[in-house]
């Protein structure tokens, strides 16, 4: 027999599936503090290496390209992800359904 | 300092010699007894290691690339990297401290700092990748600009991280600097032509590695404390978070006279002249802020002008004195241009305006004719004539060969009147307006490495810092008056002394007290110090660290240069010539009004007020033994006061 969830179960369940971790690229000043903030929220060192969020900002253009690693957790015990709390100019915005 | 663990460093050095091509990696540790970390290392094995009559140019000088332990690190504006060398403009200590992604890079790449010396028969460059370092050729390298390097070095892995020179390092111009990041200058003290005389390229550095943190919670809590003193200061977000960066300032030096017009005629621009290059004329070509590595201040602005194919981070602070100012430039574009052109030629815009500044001021006096300068027409702001005169100086064509001498030796050649119109300090080329602000001028007269506003240069007066806060930090209600001499002379030592700790951490002055009253002091650094390395220090303990580090640079001057009392003076014409306009119109610094200060200054210091040399008294209290004996052995230690 199928099993029946309740709604609000599955709203529980849901929850942490839709949080979204927003990016406005025009407001990102490509300093990096999400990256090495990334690598501490996950070993406790600095080492950008580590981090699932990568940030490339182009000499040439000023372009920035942000890449995000599917092993990006955000942040999960964490209040809100640390990419979020140490982003000064607000380009990145975390949304908790 | 004991510090087995490796936190907050990584835990080596490298030394290159390019002389017998060889690399010697040796622990951090050796070299933490006195100092730990940036400046402090860089400036201690100067002293201890140069002989004083080595030339800066020759092999046997050493150029040190370093970092500090909370470079890499969460504590805001962690890429920092100090260069430090013998100085080539002055001939004494040579410091510069330049932002980027360098620094941080260089410590994941597991160094913390690179040590260089001696001189490559052909042109090379440094490859630094995780904990390896090779001499590569730099045939393919020699003669491109800074931008072409930093471009071809990065197409094996966009993140590799350069600091190169370019042709005019390669040229040996005293006002060569190094560029990182197309736009990150290492400026003042001829470290590109230190570099180009070592034919030393460039540097590349790549690192996969990690810094560790000797106590992560509390680290980060320091970390969240100094974030939210950054989050909730007036002056950063008002001056450096929705605007185009330091370049906001403009606004507040000609209310406070400190902008420099046509070589130091004036302090002060017309509201004509300011509203042609104020900063909301650049908005429109704004694509976005720019922050260097791990910062929440915004620095500058990157511009795009399709039309007429300008894509470029923006300039900052300085240009607006050096090109705008000094030079009289009024065209948006062609002030652009001045910043690309002296960037990726590798030249420092203080150091090359101020000279090409001096020669528009000998054509306009008739003491340089047509003649001298290449059928030139030397006429205040034409900039198509700087714009030329700055590609002159770096390859050193025609009259490029006299400007690359820098201001004094040029002057020395033409004479006559030319030396009064040669505006420096020590023989480096002044950038600011100085006559109005005395804590400011103080603090530039008095900077080691010869001028510059990022050592004792005190804003606490261009902030016009209440009189509450002034009697709370220096005992002083008057420490907010811009125009007032008496007391400044205490908030120049105790800014150099907080300025050395920020160095030594290894992160930028931005976040410090120097901007903004509201901003850190030597606890909050402590705090990130402590809890990053394992080590407890206080505040006070840093700052005692940042007395003993201008003492080794102040060894350094007087063993290498021999600077004397009269060498901390101004320039003549800013104690002849008072401002001509604007609301400190009269303003010039008065001669025994300087002395004044001068002596209270030394007196601070613990310095011989006849010679400014240091005493041994003080020295002792200080506990600097070696450097006593070194002063010592130069016949330049003061046994009594005169």
């Amino acid at each position: 027999m199928k099993k029946v969830i309740k709604r609000e179960d599955y709203d529980k369940k849901i929850k942490r599936k839709t949080s979204y971790l927003c990016i406005n690229l025009n407001r990102c000043t490509g300093c990096k503090s999400c990256e090495i903030a990334c690598s501490f929220h996950f070993s406790k060192v600095f080492s950008p290496q580590i981090s699932a969020i990568r940030i490339w900002r182009s000499n040439v253009s000023g372009d920035i390209e942000i890449s995000l690693h599917s092993n990006c957790d955000l942040c999960n015990k964490e209040e809100e992800p640390l990419c979020v709390k140490y982003c000064a100019p607000k380009a990145l915005i975390f949304i908790k359904k | 300092m004991k510090n087995s663990e490796n936190f907050g460093w990584v835990g080596k050095i490298c030394r290159v010699n390019l002389t017998n091509k060889t690399v010697k990696i040796e622990p951090t540790n050796k070299y933490m007894s006195q100092f730990f970390g940036g400046r402090g290392i860089a400036q201690w094995i100067l002293l201890t290691e140069l002989k004083p009559k080595v030339h800066p140019l020759a092999p046997e000088n050493i150029i040190i690339f370093s970092t500090g332990p909370l470079t890499g690190t969460l504590a805001p504006i962690s890429g920092r990297l100090c260069i430090d060398s013998k100085n080539f403009v002055t001939g004494g200590v040579g410091s510069s401290n330049v932002g980027g992604f360098f620094g941080s890079e260089l410590k994941y790449a597991g160094f913390d700092a690179i040590i260089v010396t001696g001189r490559s028969s052909r042109p090379v460059y440094l490859m630094i990748e995780n904990e390896n370092v090779v001499i590569e050729d730099a045939k393919i390298l020699w003669g491109k600009t800074t931008w072409e390097t930093e471009d071809i070095l990065k197409q094996k892995d966009r993140n590799i991280q350069v600091l190169s020179i370019g042709p005019a390092g390669e040229n040996l111009v005293k006002s060569a600097c190094i560029i990182i990041k197309r736009k990150h200058a290492a400026g003042r003290c001829g470290f590109g032509a230190i570099m180009g005389a070592k034919n030393l390229k460039a540097i590349a550095v790549r690192g996969r590695g990690k810094i560790k943190i000797a106590e992560p919670v509390e680290f980060i809590k320091s970390v969240d404390k100094v974030w939210g003193i950054i989050d909730n200061s007036s002056t950063i977000n008002q001056r450096y978070r929705e605007t185009l960066g330091t370049h906001f300032n403009t606004q507040r030096a000609n209310d406070c006279c400190t902008l420099p017009y046509r070589n130091f005629q004036d302090d002060h621009w017309s509201n004509e002249k300011f509203l042609k290059v104020e900063p909301k004329v650049f908005e429109k070509w704004k694509t976005r802020n720019i922050a260097e590595f791990n910062s929440p201040i915004y620095m500058s602005s990157f511009y795009k002008i399709p039309e007429k194919g300008i894509e470029t981070e923006g300039f900052e602070q300085n240009h607006a004195w050096d090109y705008m100012g000094k030079l009289d430039m009024n065209d948006p574009i062609a002030i652009i241009k001045a910043h690309i052109l002296c960037n990726s030629l590798g030249l420092d815009i203080d150091n090359s305006s101020g000279v090409i500044a001096w020669a528009f001021e000998l054509y306009e006096k008739g003491i340089l004719s047509k003649d001298d300068t290449d059928g030139l027409e030397l006429k205040w702001g034409d900039s198509e004539v700087i714009l030329n005169l700055i590609k002159k100086l770096a390859y050193r064509e025609g009259i490029g060969e006299l400007l690359a001498k820098g201001v004094l030796e040029a002057s020395k050649i033409i004479g006559s009147s030319s030396e009064y119109y040669a505006i420096h300090i020590k023989g480096q080329e002044l950038a600011e307006g100085i006559r109005s602000a005395k804590g400011w001028a103080l603090g530039i007269i008095t900077a080691t490495r010869g001028g510059g506003h990022l050592n004792g240069a005190t804003m606490t007066g261009l902030q016009k810092i209440s009189p509450e806060i002034g009697i709370k930090k220096f005992g002083d209600p008057n420490i907010g008056n811009q125009n007032v001499y008496s007391g400044k002379a205490k908030a120049v030592v105790w800014i150099e002394k907080l300025k050395a700790v920020v160095d030594m951490c290894g992160v930028g002055y931005h976040t410090s007290f120097w901007v903004g009253p509201e901003l850190c002091d030597a606890n909050q650094y402590a705090a990130l110090f402590s809890t990053a390395t394992g080590n407890k220090m206080s505040g006070d303990d840093l700052m005692l660290l940042g007395e003993k580090l201008q003492n080794v640079e102040k060894a350094f001057n007087t063993i290498h240069s021999g600077f004397l009392r009269k060498d901390d003076l101004p320039p003549k014409r800013l104690m002849l010539e008072p401002i001509k306009s604007g609301k400190y119109k009269g303003e010039l610094l008065d001669r025994d009004k300087v002395e004044l200060m001068l002596d209270e200054y030394y007196e601070l210091h613990g310095w011989d007020k006849k010679t400014s040399w240091q005493m041994r008294k003080s020295l002792e209290k200080l506990g600097m033994h070696k450097v006593i004996n070194i002063l010592e052995r130069e016949g330049k230690l003061i046994e009594k006061s005169y």
